[in-house]
């Protein structure tokens, strides 16, 4: 299940304002064309997954998890500029055993591109952490291909593949 | 100019023929040279290597550890391939984080845990219908400190930053921006 929720700002530089940019940018070593418009998006996207079965180190483990992406994507002439809060929060049950493994973590991801137009793909790797005493061995990760499409300044994030990993 | 001069001595319409084949084998041969430039893509490899040393609260304990490693960046850029640019690279994490105090003094008084570990391979791969002036890019490259017991109750992630821009499709050196570490062990 997909959730999205997006809003966006529109800024026209006033003549004030651009006045002030272009010091600024001149200060910065910058050009920033007269009359030029930004656009800041900020797009949340929440996805549950599972339970999905994978195999585990010593078996098989039920994992169900949500994925949160917090995505701010400033665009402007010849350059987007996105940064992506991600948000894993889930859990894991061991088929035979019961055993209990939870995971949660939060990290960012930023991208800067003088196109509009471009694709990335991230591997990003949960630790399933096992509760209560540790057994040797079970030591489990979950790898989650993350496909981040970027058209026009707009940015829309996919998981493409979640597989297991015993390290 | 080599068939104005046939012209004007006057040898004939075979020289002229064969002057012409010479200067079409001679465009054709460049014009084909150009077409396998335009077609074959163009690969490049490049390493860089950056050394983590750092000393990090432990937000599980309240104490403080000393992470010292090396990240190691792969990149492979494609130019000219079935995309039209596309960028690979491998970031391959390896180090060890030891309890100290907050000036990095490892701590030795006996309350000092097992040392943490951590390793990983990380990914990321762009691509682009053309080759980008200027391209950024930060990842979540993400480690998971565990200690060498295999002790969970306060395991920590560690996120490094680093910059990597390419301008016209060249990577400049990768710029550590900082390390980010959070309690990842759930109660």
């Amino acid at each position: 299940m997909k959730m999205t929720m997006r809003t966006t700002k529109k800024r026209q530089l006033h003549p004030g304002t651009l006045a002030l940019s272009l010091t600024a940018a001149a200060l910065l070593g910058t050009a920033s064309p007269a009359g030029a418009q930004t656009t800041t998006t900020t797009e949340t996207t929440r996805t549950q997954f599972g339970p999905l079965a994978m195999p585990g180190c010593t078996e098989t483990v039920d994992v169900t998890f949500d994925e949160t992406h917090q995505a701010q994507t400033q665009s402007g002439p010849n350059f987007v500029r996105i940064s992506d809060t991600f948000h894993d929060q889930g859990s894991g049950i061991g088929e035979a055993s019961r055993a209990q493994y939870q995971f949660s973590s939060m990290s960012q991801n930023n991208f800067r591109s003088s196109s509009p137009n471009f694709s990335v793909r991230i591997l990003a790797r949960e630790h399933l952490i096992r509760q209560g005493a540790s057994v040797p061995g079970d030591d489990l990760y979950i790898v989650q291909k993350i496909l981040m499409n970027v058209t026009n300044g707009h940015a829309v994030f996919n998981v493409q593949n979640v597989q297991s990993a015993c390290k | 100019m080599s068939i104005a001069t046939t012209r004007d001595t006057g040898c004939g319409p075979k020289v002229l023929r064969i002057t012409t084949l010479v200067v079409l084998i001679a465009t054709l041969s460049v014009a084909h040279h150009a077409q396998a430039q335009l077609v074959a893509p163009i690969t490049l490899n490049y390493a860089a290597s950056v050394p983590i040393a750092k000393v990090v609260p432990n937000s599980c304990t309240g104490g403080y550890v000393l992470v010292k490693g090396t990240m190691k960046l792969s990149i492979t850029t494609v130019q000219g391939g079935q995309v039209p640019f596309t960028v690979a690279v491998a970031y391959t994490s390896s180090g060890t984080g030891q309890d100290a105090l907050a000036d990095g003094t490892l701590v030795v008084d006996g309350s000092q845990k097992a040392n943490y570990a951590y390793s990983s391979q990380m990914l990321t791969d762009a691509s682009f219908p053309s080759t980008p002036q200027d391209f950024m890019q930060d990842p979540a490259v993400r480690d998971f400190l565990v200690r060498s017991t295999g002790d969970g109750s306060d395991q920590l992630l560690l996120d490094t930053a680093i910059d990597l821009t390419f301008t016209n499709g060249v990577p400049s050196a990768a710029v550590l921006q900082g390390l980010s570490v959070a309690c990842s062990a759930v109660p």
